[in-house]
């Protein structure tokens, strides 16, 4: 008899230890991704509650005391920018610090699915309450109902009067017109080029001089076999081929698929093809890939002259991969900005609250003193660096002669940008931009390579996006 | 008490106990596998995808054989000629150029290791050296290779064009059939040190003392091989080349690290099967549906090579003495 109660114990300690278990590992998985701190966290709750339900029948109390991180506001975005940008929230806000869980998805690559199968579960502890976009496809989520206007986490219009328009544009949901994200940054971008190299080998003292060499495709490819001749092969215009697509996406003039759902291969794509093609088969770039080391060595060295880069990439980017951290260490100092041949912008990131956010008036704090306080933001510019969301801000920097910047050997990047902020274009962009991107590029180096006609490249990228795609017409 | 006991109950039934200790696999199994299983097959069946437009899912609604139509039949109404069947293509391709060698490499290795003859000393270090790439992780390795074959300054072109081999370096991860050289490479690298242990395990099994009756009836290693060796092995080969053909259809991680865009670059000459089903089911629309059709394809033909591979392996001395004894017992019978 005893044996018999002996082992229905323990077999029911056994299942009822696995269904915990089942639960537990079912919260890691999804929290893995959190950082490290959070994992932690969580996994000690599984199991003080596994030796509770082994102990006794309290599991079910432990179980509903662990979901309650729900007080907990979860803000997703895929590397620690956003984070930065928070602590001066904290500063105005203090006591909010310790309820917002800041989840770095790592990985913009993975970012996207990452926050779509979190938006399926409006009931699981992590759903976010807030996510970041970037504006390559900010427009899927703004354009759906995963997201919810500002103007419900207490944004007025009054609040937006400062910001860029196209950072306005972008964020506009297309059936209602209602705003649903808000930024504090703009990244309108520039042509970045060493001023030495300029004037050792085309003899260019001055950014308007190099505008000159540089301001439509044709010249921009002149001076690029300019520069490979004089240099005698070191020096090339470029580091990858890919440099230039940014430029050419923004200057498309009709998104890739227009609002009834059908798919448009704007014609300036033709030219970013023979451009690429031209930069391949003359060998005027390093041919290195986008975002590899050896494009990331590039500053450093005397090999690339020129790349083209937005506000953040100014900062983050080039002068981190200067090989110095002042004038004269490395090529810092010995760099100049002009606009290239045509006005782009370049990223961005978006904040946004979600139609499941359990704090509108908390996600509405952050917008406010992150995005439409002068006063912050004017702040945030001076000690990051970043180009701010708000015109004021920037004229009162550039006014008081902040712009003027060391590593560009004294050029002031704010009056460069600025002009270029004011008059950004997004009326080609879609929620489509990112994998359509994707799958041009794929074509675009097969034909620069010159294993494809560019009418079967054409042919083929069209059905890489029906493909991809049911729901858009192709032709 | 415990006589009266005994009298009442005529036997103890332990048995259903042990149905509490199997049950937590059937729980997992039925959870995790099985009904997934049933759900994808569901699905394949089903318009099941997210309008990127207004970011909407569309779905599930059953739309009989739709999806694999569109597998099937390319948008200009060629047969084949679709994405699918071209990683699929890939796959097959790439499982090939890595499995050949590697069963080949292997047996002889294991014929090597298991000889009596031979007796090669240090057994034990070299065995760890042939597994030792299976121990890292398939994205370490990735990262790895990828940085050797960089372009233009990784280690290996360095080296080309340092020696003055190649006059300017080569784009190996942008190159179709060197990408896919690497990644078969890598795979058969990193397995065929596993499946010489199988392999070395299933000559152990089989009994010394038919090897010793062979040679003493003077038969060369050539034929002890192809007489003794491979008939007897012939359970262990099945299964080995089994789990090869369902682990090679199913190759992800090499691929997918690999190459820069992790699309199968170039121009998705390296993209296989499983990485298609998942940009069907997770990148640009997210098509679930189709995707399920696509991986009820790779089931299929996984089935399909399995198939073959228990054909060809089929143990035909067993069928010949089957039938034999089944003619007996009918003559017998017909006789009676």
């Amino acid at each position: 008899m005893k044996k018999k109660l002996l082992s229905a114990l323990l077999s029911t300690a056994m299942v009822a230890s696995l269904l915990v278990g089942c639960g537990g590992s079912d919260n890691n998985a999804s929290d893995s991704t959190a950082d490290n701190s959070a994992a932690t966290d969580s996994s000690t709750t599984d199991d003080s509650a596994a030796t509770d339900t082994a102990a006794d029948d309290t599991a079910t109390d432990t179980a509903s005391d662990s979901a309650e991180g729900g007080d907990k506001f979860y803000i997703y975005s895929w590397n620690t920018e956003v984070q930065e940008r928070l602590a001066y929230v904290y500063e105005v806000y203090p006591e909010i610090e310790s309820r917002i869980e800041y989840v770095n998805v790592g990985d913009s690559a993975v970012y996207q699915e990452k926050i779509d199968q979190l938006l399926q579960n409006p009931d699981a502890e992590d759903y976010p309450d807030m996510i970041a976009f970037e504006a390559a496809y900010i427009m899927k989520y703004t354009n759906s109902d995963f997201t919810i206007p500002v103007t419900d986490c207490g944004i007025t219009d009054a609040d937006l009067a400062e910001m860029y328009p196209y950072t306005i544009t972008i964020a506009t949901d297309q059936r209602d017109g209602s705003l649903k994200g808000v930024s504090w940054q703009s990244c309108p971008g520039s042509f970045i080029y060493r001023a030495d190299l300029a004037e050792s080998l085309l003899g260019v003292k001055s950014p308007e001089e190099m505008q000159a060499k540089i301001g439509s495709w044709d010249d921009f490819l002149a001076t690029a076999r300019e520069i490979k001749e004089k240099s005698g092969d070191a020096t090339r215009i470029l580091s990858s081929n890919g440099d230039v697509v940014n430029t050419f996406m923004s200057n498309k003039t009709d998104p890739w698929v227009s609002s009834d759902g059908v798919f448009h291969m704007d014609p300036s794509m033709e030219e970013y093809m023979d451009v690429v093609k031209t930069l391949e088969q003359e060998d005027l770039t390093q041919k290195t890939t986008q975002w590899s080391d050896e494009w990331n060595a590039g500053p450093s060295t005397d090999a690339v002259f020129g790349y083209f880069g937005c506000t953040w990439f100014l900062h983050w980017t080039i002068k981190p991969n200067c090989g110095g951290e002042a004038v004269g260490e490395g090529t810092y100092g010995s760099w100049n900005m002009c606009e290239g041949p045509a006005p782009y912008y370049w990223g961005g990131t978006w904040f946004g609250a979600t139609a499941g956010c359990s704090d509108t008036e908390l996600a509405g704090k952050i917008m406010k003193t992150l995005c439409c306080d002068t006063e912050v933001m004017t702040k945030v510019s001076e000690e990051t660096l970043d180009y701010v969301n708000n015109k004021t801000a920037m004229k009162t920097l550039s006014d008081a002669g902040k712009g003027a910047y060391d590593f560009l050997g004294g050029q002031d990047f704010i009056a460069v940008f600025s002009p270029l902020a004011e008059n950004v274009d997004v009326s080609w962009m879609s929620a489509y931009d990112q994998k359509v991107n994707e799958l041009l590029d794929t074509q675009v180096t097969a034909y620069a390579k010159g294993e494809k006609d560019k009418e079967t490249a054409i042919a083929d990228f069209k059905t890489a996006v029906a493909e991809a795609y049911p729901a858009v017409t192709v032709e | 008490m415990a006589k009266s006991n005994g009298k009442k109950r005529k036997t103890v039934e332990y048995g259903r106990y042990g149905y509490f200790f199997i049950a937590p696999f059937f729980i997992v199994f039925a959870i995790f596998q099985l009904w997934p299983l049933i759900y994808t097959m569901g699905l394949a069946f089903c318009e099941n995808y997210t309008d990127t437009m207004f970011n909407m899912e569309v779905g599930p609604t059953f739309n009989g054989l739709e999806n694999f139509g569109t597998i099937f039949v390319s948008n200009k109404g060629t047969l084949f000629d679709t994405y699918t069947f071209r990683a699929l293509g890939n796959t097959i391709i790439m499982w090939m150029m890595n499995f050949l060698p590697q069963i080949l490499l292997a047996l002889l290795l294991a014929v090597w290791f298991t000889d009596t003859r031979v007796k090669l000393k240090a057994q034990g270090a070299y065995k760890i050296l042939t597994f030792m790439p299976n121990i890292i992780t398939a994205a370490t390795i990735s990262v790895l290779f990828y940085k050797l074959f960089d372009y233009p300054n990784g280690p290996l072109n360095q080296i080309l064009v340092n020696s003055g081999i190649w006059s300017e370096p080569f784009r190996f991860l942008d190159t179709k059939w060197s990408t896919r050289g690497i990644v078969s490479f890598i795979n058969f690298w990193m397995w065929y040190g596993n499946t010489m242990i199988v392999l070395t395990a299933g000559v152990l099994g089989i009994s010394p003392s038919l090897f010793e009756a062979a040679r003493v009836d003077g038969a060369s290693s050539w034929q002890i091989f192809k007489s003794v060796t491979l008939p007897l092995l012939r359970p262990i080969m099945l299964f080995t080349l089994v789990n090869s053909a369902i682990g090679g259809l199913q190759m992800y991680d090499i691929p997918k690290l690999l190459t820069t865009s992790g699309y199968g670059d170039p121009d998705y000459t390296t993209r296989t099967i499983t990485m298609y089903i998942r940009e069907l089911a997770f990148t640009g629309s997210r098509q679930m549906g189709k995707a399920s059709a696509a991986s009820l394809v790779l089931f299929v033909v996984t089935l399909f090579f399995s198939l073959i591979l228990f054909y060809i392996m089929r143990d035909k001395d067993a069928i010949r003495e089957k039938k034999t004894i089944k003619a007996a017992q009918k003559a017998r019978k017909e006789a009676k």
